[in-house]
């Protein structure tokens, strides 16, 4: 071996980076050669004093930092509540499909919620008849459905299907006479009392007697002064109005009976002047009364639409009102029955109708002035009709069409 | 953690812990953090020649290594992995730093003064007596600045096979550049470290730096 072949691998003897047999024959090398051998030397002592520079301590800050991070980042860590809503978002946003599959179910949702609270009567017959107007004519005590329960639908449905079933037993109890049927006691009442219940009424709306007496004598306050008539926000609804029910609806619920009528009062868009004073703890009595309330005014409600259905529309206005009268809370629900039913009877009719039912001027004066405003509409339209109809115009002159052509043409 | 354990994971090689840490067991990561932040911390405060600076980038060469313990591949050396990373944010620390000026320890407290306190003379005392310790100060002033003026590729060679004791070919793999020139720059530094050095040693022989 040469020096020039030693010294090409002196680094890597220096660094014990040689096999055995290339190390042996270096050292044999270095052995008989002095230069080679200073050579080496001389790295080896630098890298001697090299190593007594004194190395950096790493600060125990910057390790437990690192260590804490280390067992953080393998942590198995359960899905919070705001990574569980993260996650399902990005599959929402990642995934156009569900996003609208989502969006249709809550659309569907909520409009067969809106639906299922107000449950309009058909006015023209497209609309699903509810189950109140499918009926044959309810002679018995109609069950409270809505008005003081709580708003889940399911509940509805079950409050329907028990009234359904009361009313086919009860059927043969209440008196019917040509026209005129008596209603009984609502289904809570004896049903010895039926047909002299406090809410008896006749079809054409005119109320027994005795019964006026009877509830005048219970509620003196109520009856003495003349009610006054409501004050209803009028104007565009809102697209969200739907919701002020189910909102109404909720709070009733929670504050128990009479939530509609809780709800209207914490909603603040219904003045009424029947309406007393908040009453934070109503004594058991008022409660009782309250729910009876109610329940005459779901019976009062589901005649209403019953007439409504069979196309007597005063009377239906005039079982509107009753239904009001009982609870004011129902404004909501009934005002577009009553607009349809308002529509239906004529400027007559609705001048008539708006002296007698108060609780119903508000509709009944906006729909006098659509009426007015038909009418209006179909005279000015007979009496374009009723004229002749005018000579077709004559064609333009020639010289008054010259006078937009251009000079060198003539 | 049992006894056992701590030594068991003791005698597991750098890519052992690694996936033994990528597992999910911490304690892997607190053997090779042990093992590797001293010679990496000492790379990279060579490299940068700042100590607070060379914290930081030491914290953040680990952090990297905990971020990208999931997409690591036994296949891969550690140390390789492990010191690209560090010498690749030396490098961009470098380029950030690059009108950086460094601040003689010889230059005068006043500027104008050439016979006047310097700033050598202001530095922190308190080790061995006053003779060894002007000797040791003054030799270990005189080798951190034969390193500093190495050119960057021998330095980083004669870093990476010194503090780390990373071998040539890995040394090549982690630079990009063939083995043999990487021995070359080996011999190259150590020639122009010994030709810095060559009047101290003697005295290094002698004298322990503190």
């Amino acid at each position: 071996m040469d020096c020039k072949h030693a010294n090409e691998h002196l680094v890597d003897y220096l660094y014990q980076e040689l096999d055995a047999d290339e190390a042996d024959r270096i050292e044999g090398h270095l052995r008989q050669c002095e230069g080679c051998s200073d050579e080496l030397a001389s790295f080896e002592s630098t890298r001697r004093l090299m190593q007594k520079l004194p190395l950096l301590e790493p600060s125990p800050s910057v390790t437990e930092l690192l260590l804490k991070e280390a067992a953080r980042a393998v942590q198995p860590e359960a899905p919070g509540f705001w990574q569980r809503l993260r996650a399902g978002m990005r599959l929402l946003v990642l995934n156009p499909a569900m996003t609208a599959a989502a969006v249709l179910v809550l659309v569907l949702g909520v409009s067969f919620y809106a639906y299922r609270q107000t449950s309009p009567p058909p006015s023209d017959g497209e609309l699903p008849v509810p189950d109140e107007i499918g009926e044959p004519a309810p002679v018995g005590g109609p069950a409270p459905a809505t008005a003081a329960k709580a708003p889940q639908v399911a509940q509805t449905n079950l409050d329907r299907q028990e009234a359904k079933q009361q009313k086919e037993a009860e059927g043969r109890a209440g008196a019917a006479v040509g026209d005129k049927v008596v209603l009984a006691q609502p289904a809570r009442e004896p049903a010895a009392d039926m047909p002299k219940g406090k809410h008896a009424l006749t079809l054409d709306g005119t109320r027994p007697k005795t019964v006026a007496k009877r509830r005048v004598g219970r509620r003196p306050a109520a009856r003495a002064k003349p009610r006054p008539t409501l004050r209803y926000r009028k104007g565009p609804k809102r697209a969200n109005e739907a919701f002020d029910d189910l909102d109404s609806n909720a709070l009733g619920a929670l504050g128990g009976g009479g939530g509609k009528r809780d709800g209207h009062k914490k909603s603040g868009k219904l003045a009424s002047g029947t309406e007393s004073a908040p009453r934070p703890a109503p004594a058991p009595a008022a409660q009782a009364e309250e729910k009876e309330r109610s329940s005459a005014a779901s019976a009062w409600l589901a005649q209403a639409r019953k007439a409504s259905k069979v196309g007597k529309c005063e009377q239906a206005l005039r079982l509107y009102h009753r239904a009001l009268e009982e609870d004011p809370g129902l404004r909501r629900t009934v005002g577009p029955e009553v607009r349809r039913c308002a529509a239906r009877i004529g400027l007559d009719g609705l001048a008539k109708a708006q002296k007698q039912l108060p609780l119903l001027a508000g509709w009944l004066e906006a729909e006098m002035s659509e009426a007015r405003r038909r009418e209006a509409n179909q005279q000015r339209a007979a009496r374009k009709k009723a004229k002749p109809a005018k000579p077709k115009a004559v064609p333009q002159a020639p010289a008054q069409r010259r006078s937009y052509s251009s000079p060198s043409a003539d | 953690m049992t006894q056992g354990h701590a030594v068991a994971l003791e005698r597991l090689s750098d890519e052992e812990l690694m996936e033994a840490y990528r597992e999910g067991n911490a304690r892997a990561f607190e053997h090779l953090l042990r093992r590797h932040q001293r010679p990496v911390l000492n790379f990279i405060y060579r490299h940068v020649g700042v100590e607070s600076v060379a914290e930081e980038l030491l914290q953040e060469v680990f952090l990297r290594i905990i971020k990208g313990a999931a997409s690591y591949k036994r296949t891969a050396k550690f140390t390789t992995w492990l010191y690209t990373i560090a010498r690749n944010l030396c490098v961009d620390q470098s380029r950030r730093a690059k009108h950086r000026q460094h601040v003689s320890l010889d230059q005068p407290v006043k500027r104008g003064e050439t016979d006047g306190a310097r700033l050598g003379d202001m530095v922190a005392n308190g080790g061995p007596a006053v003779d060894r310790q002007a000797i040791g100060r003054e030799l270990q002033q005189r080798m951190e600045q034969a390193i500093a003026d190495l050119a960057d590729e021998q330095r980083e060679v004669f870093l990476m096979r010194e503090y780390a004791g990373l071998p040539f070919k890995e040394i090549a793999e982690i630079m990009g550049c063939p083995e043999n020139t990487v021995k070359s720059r080996m011999r190259y530094a150590l020639e122009r470290l010994r030709q810095e050095l060559e009047e101290y040693r003697d005295l290094a022989e002698a004298v322990q730096v503190s």
